[in-house]
């Protein structure tokens, strides 16, 4: 191999190593949809904690970003999107579970109301 | 004296280390976990991708690197933690599935038991309206049979009034063309007697002696029924009508002083002359003129 092409290769390889490094981590726009996801569960109000976490995290990633350590905001941004989807999962149960109580009461009501009573349809 | 320095901050390290749990004690701890996630969804699917996930997560931690342990463990926790709030989540699936079907099933039963009290409720209008209407068909047919009764009895009291009636009438003829007295009859089913004019003189008010007689003998008669009467006299039409008025009424006080003398109470005798005004036949011929000049007495 003669060496301009030598020189040639090593120069493509730091050029593409370089642009590699520079690209925005892939984990971060994930990151983002799913605190996104986690707030629209209405995990701000069923499970604070672990959506502020996973916002707190999420902010950590931007900014490891917006200074160029691209590693450590993807790493960042995955901690954040498991955070947030732990906390979507969490916000989930709860809704389900007050779902499943009100059921419960509402059958029991009707039980009561229509079988025991013999009220009206409701 | 440096030597004294390292060997107190290699104390303090290994103090510190001793206090925190261990990284194979936490792995541990998050596997005992997930374990028990797995154990909760048994041969299930639920949460069968998070519990996946979850335990890829899980078989790379113990060869993390020390200095990214950290990260890696708030990862596999919130991993695990995905996985319990999801086979939990899919448990509440499935009760609320149950819910539903409940509630089905409770609006089922009570639409089967309303139908069931509107079909008792319709047989019991149909059973009272029946009772109703055999209760107005007994009815019916008791007032039918009481009307029968009284329409039979009536006919029958009424045909024997007509039939005493006619017996009276004949009684009557028969006395008058005999020339008796006096003859008993019966009006409206109370007894009832009739004086013929042969019971008087002619023309007169003096009672003949076998009429009186036979009035004294009423008389006790009457006494003893302790009735009202009336003694009404009549007459044919011939001669002016003040005078059969004065003949009938004079002829019927002759009747009541007998009666009277007799003891019958003044106060159960009514005295009237009716004249010409009622005969009982046609004032023609001589029968008819001899039943007219009669005198009535009548229970009142």
């Amino acid at each position: 191999m003669s060496t301009p092409f030598l020189r040639f290769l090593l120069v493509a390889c730091l050029a593409a190593g370089t642009a590699a490094a520079q690209s925005p981590p892939s984990e971060l726009p994930q990151a983002e949809q799913a605190v996104t996801a986690a707030r629209q569960a209405n995990a701000g109000t069923l499970a604070p904690d672990a959506l502020a976490r996973a916002e707190a995290v999420l902010a950590a990633a931007n900014a490891a970003a917006g200074r160029g350590k691209l590693k450590e905001a993807e790493r960042q941004a995955l901690r954040a999107r498991r955070l947030a989807e732990a906390a979507t999962a969490e916000a989930h149960y709860l809704q389900l579970k007050e779902r499943v109580e009100t059921k419960v009461s509402e059958n029991a009501a009707l039980r009561r109301e229509l079988l025991v009573t013999g009220g009206g349809r409701p | 004296m440096k030597r004294a320095l390292w060997l107190v901050l290699l104390l303090a390290a290994a103090a510190a280390q001793a206090q925190a749990p261990s990284w194979e004690m936490q792995v541990a701890e998050l596997d005992a976990r997930l374990a028990a996630v797995d154990a909760a969804a048994g041969s299930g699917d639920g949460a069968a991708l998070e519990r996946l996930e979850a335990r890829q997560v899980l078989a790379g931690l113990p060869k993390t690197r020390a200095r990214e342990r950290i990260d890696a463990y708030e990862v596999a926790e919130a991993l695990v933690r995905r996985a319990e709030f999801a086979l939990k989540s899919a448990e509440l699936e499935a009760q609320l599935l149950a819910l539903d079907r409940e509630r089905d099933g409770i609006l089922l039963e009570a639409s089967r038991r309303d139908a069931e009290l509107a079909r008792k409720e319709a047989e019991r209008m149909r059973l009272l309206a029946l009772a109703r209407e055999e209760e107005e068909a007994l009815a019916a047919a008791e007032q039918a049979a009481v009307q029968e009764t009284q329409a039979r009895e009536l006919a029958d009291a009424e045909a024997k009034d007509a039939e005493l009636a006619r017996l009276e009438e004949e009684l009557a003829a028969q006395a008058a063309a005999k020339g008796d007295v006096l003859a008993s009859r019966s009006v409206n089913g109370k007894p009832a007697y009739r004086l013929s004019a042969s019971a008087f003189q002619p023309g007169k008010a003096v009672l003949m002696p076998e009429a009186k007689q036979l009035l004294q003998q009423l008389a006790r008669k009457l006494k003893a029924g302790g009735k009202s009467w009336s003694i009404e006299g009549h007459t044919d039409n011939l001669g002016s009508e003040e005078g059969n008025l004065a003949l009938s009424r004079q002829r019927a006080e002759a009747v009541q002083a007998v009666f009277r003398a007799a003891g019958v109470p003044a106060g159960k005798l009514g005295v009237k002359g009716w004249g010409s005004a009622k005969p009982l036949a046609a004032n023609t011929g001589k029968n008819g003129r001899a039943q007219n000049r009669r005198i009535e007495i009548l229970p009142k």
